[in-house]
């Protein structure tokens, strides 16, 4: 896992909203953007896949006993 | 609209390909089309949050109370 | 909590005083660009901050940016170009960093500091605005119309125009201090061209039940034949209100500002305009600004998903029709009855017997807002 972080991979962003978000991780006490930015998408990836962590296994069960309770069709 | 893009208006910054391929997977059947795209609107929605801070109105209390003055002649106080 | 302005400044391009009697002498002797009345409209509207952050007409890096981003070129939304057209011959010898004045009939409106003059494609406006290049639709119609070049710049305002109920227009900065002084903090606007029927006002009260106060606020100022005088727009907005609304929950208050017909792109542009002047909410229609069959349903709401960072909150409530099984103003989300049992109101109905002097059912209208229009006699634009 850490070695494959070395590798990269490029983004492009609006240079007006790069520089204000430049300002906010500067702000936030963050010594480099891709730092900034990292710190911050991890956070949110963490907890979207969190709401979305079931297994396609689990999902199915689930759906099949609301169907067989008539919640869904 | 290549063309148009193309004038420097976009830089690049970089990510970690487990992150760059975590949102990949992330936004399959959403309505973001791409990696680029759904990391703007983080750091728009970011940017946003934290320039909402406090602001002050640009009137002194003179034109405040000026245009009290016409609000209370007009009825709406 | 009262949002800031959009991009967190007011602006003002109002000059007074003595700088006013100064630059009206100077404007004597500067080239004169005539312009239509809905650019003076415009120059009107970025004076008072109605356009703010907007302190001019367009350049052309924001010009583009706007067209292809729907964003300024600083990243802020902004989804209709303010451009001001000019034809090559009238400004042959004038170059960048010159002043014209910008004249409306006999007045001099104001005058503008040519920043930048360029070229653009009216067809790929119409395509990125109107999503259409039918010459049918009347935005396109006006587009190819306009004139070949633009001009970008700084406006100072000299001069106001006429238009109608004037008395009735409230410019952002006044609606801020008026909301500050009512202590409201969550304001919702509604747009409109039209005279209230019921469906109008339960969408309004749908919206009031968790809102501090409404600002009614109609478009006023142009003359789209068919449509309601603004005087009667006005007229029937007071006898609802006096009626029906409770003290202290509504201001009514007009809007000077040209309509484009842009569907979804107008949509996010209403929402723009809204926050400057103080609202923290705004009411849009399934098709809001939208004409004809150009626009998708719900892609006036669906745009919205683009903006994480507009700092007004878009409320999407659905059209109310009545139902005669629930006895009452209901929609598609609340009332599980079928179209047999719902009487959907219809504007051209209503214009049409409002035209014959009829009074519309009391499901359709309240009689006192129905009265307040027949008493004014011819009712719509000639
Ligand atoms: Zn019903």
């Amino acid at each position: 896992m850490a070695s494959e972080d070395k590798v990269r991979v490029e983004v492009l962003l609006p240079k007006e909203l790069y520089e204000k978000a430049v300002e906010r991780g500067r702000e936030a006490g963050f010594n480099s953007f891709n730092e900034f930015l990292t710190f911050l998408l991890e956070q949110i990836v963490e907890e979207e896949e969190t709401e979305a962590s079931l297994s396609p296994e689990d999902e199915e069960r689930i759906k099949e006993r609301l169907r067989s309770l008539g919640y869904i069709d | 609209m290549t063309e148009y893009r193309r004038e420097g208006r976009y830089t690049t910054v970089s990510i970690p390909v487990t992150l760059y391929n975590r949102i990949k997977k992330l936004i399959e059947g959403t309505g973001f089309t791409s990696v680029s795209q759904y990391v703007a609107y983080v750091l728009r929605e970011i940017v946003a949050a934290h320039e909402e801070r406090k602001y002050e109105e640009p009137f002194t209390d003179e034109d405040r109370e000026k245009i009290l003055e016409k609000l209370r002649r007009l009825g709406y106080i | 909590m009262i949002p800031k302005p959009h991009g967190g400044k007011l602006v003002n391009r109002v000059v007074t005083g003595e700088k006013r009697d100064r630059l009206v002498l100077e404007a004597e002797e500067l080239p004169v660009l005539s312009i239509s009345y809905e650019r003076a409209v415009d120059v009107v509207d970025i004076a008072h901050g109605v356009f703010s952050p907007l302190e001019g007409f367009m350049v052309q890096s924001d010009y583009l940016s706007v067209l292809h981003d729907m964003r300024l070129s600083n990243d802020l939304p902004w989804t209709i170009p303010v451009v001001l057209d000019v034809d090559p011959d009238e400004i042959s010898g004038i170059k960048e960093g010159d002043y014209v004045a910008l004249k409306h009939g006999e007045t001099i409106v104001a005058v503008v500091r040519i920043d930048e003059i360029y070229g653009w494609d009216k067809r790929e406006y119409a395509e990125h605005i109107y999503k259409t290049l039918d010459l049918r639709h009347p935005g396109v119609a006006k587009t190819m119309k306009r004139k070949e070049l633009l001009v970008g710049g700084l406006v100072d305002l000299l001069n106001e125009i006429e238009y109608p109920v004037k008395h009735r227009v409230l410019w952002p900065i006044e609606t801020r201090v008026l909301f500050r002084e009512k202590k409201w903090e969550r304001i919702v606007a509604f747009q409109t061209r039209n005279v209230p029927h019921l469906g109008h006002e339960y969408v309004q009260k749908a919206a009031l039940t968790f809102a501090d106060g409404l600002l009614i606020h109609p478009l006023i100022g142009w003359k789209k034949p068919g449509d309601y005088r603004d005087e009667v727009i006005f007229m029937a907005y007071e006898a609802l209100i006096k009626h029906y609304y409770p003290r202290d929950t509504v201001v009514l208050a007009g809007l000077l500002m040209n309509m484009h017909y842009a569907g979804p792109r107008e949509a996010v542009h209403h929402a723009i305009v809204r926050k400057n002047f103080g609202c923290t909410h705004i009411i849009i229609g399934r098709d809001h600004a939208g004409v004809g069959n150009y626009y998708a349903p719900y892609e006036a709401w669906t745009i919205f998903n683009e903006f994480p960072d507009l700092g007004i909150t878009p409320l999407f409530i659905r059209e109310a029709f009545y139902c005669k099984k629930c006895g009452g103003m209901v929609n598609e989300k609340v009332c599980p009855h079928g179209e047999e049992h719902r009487i959907r109101i219809s504007g051209t109905a209503i214009r049409d017997m409002l035209r014959r002097g009829k009074t519309p059912p009391e499901y359709v209208m309240r009689p006192e807002v129905a009265r307040a229009v027949i008493e004014a006699g011819n009712p719509f634009i000639e």
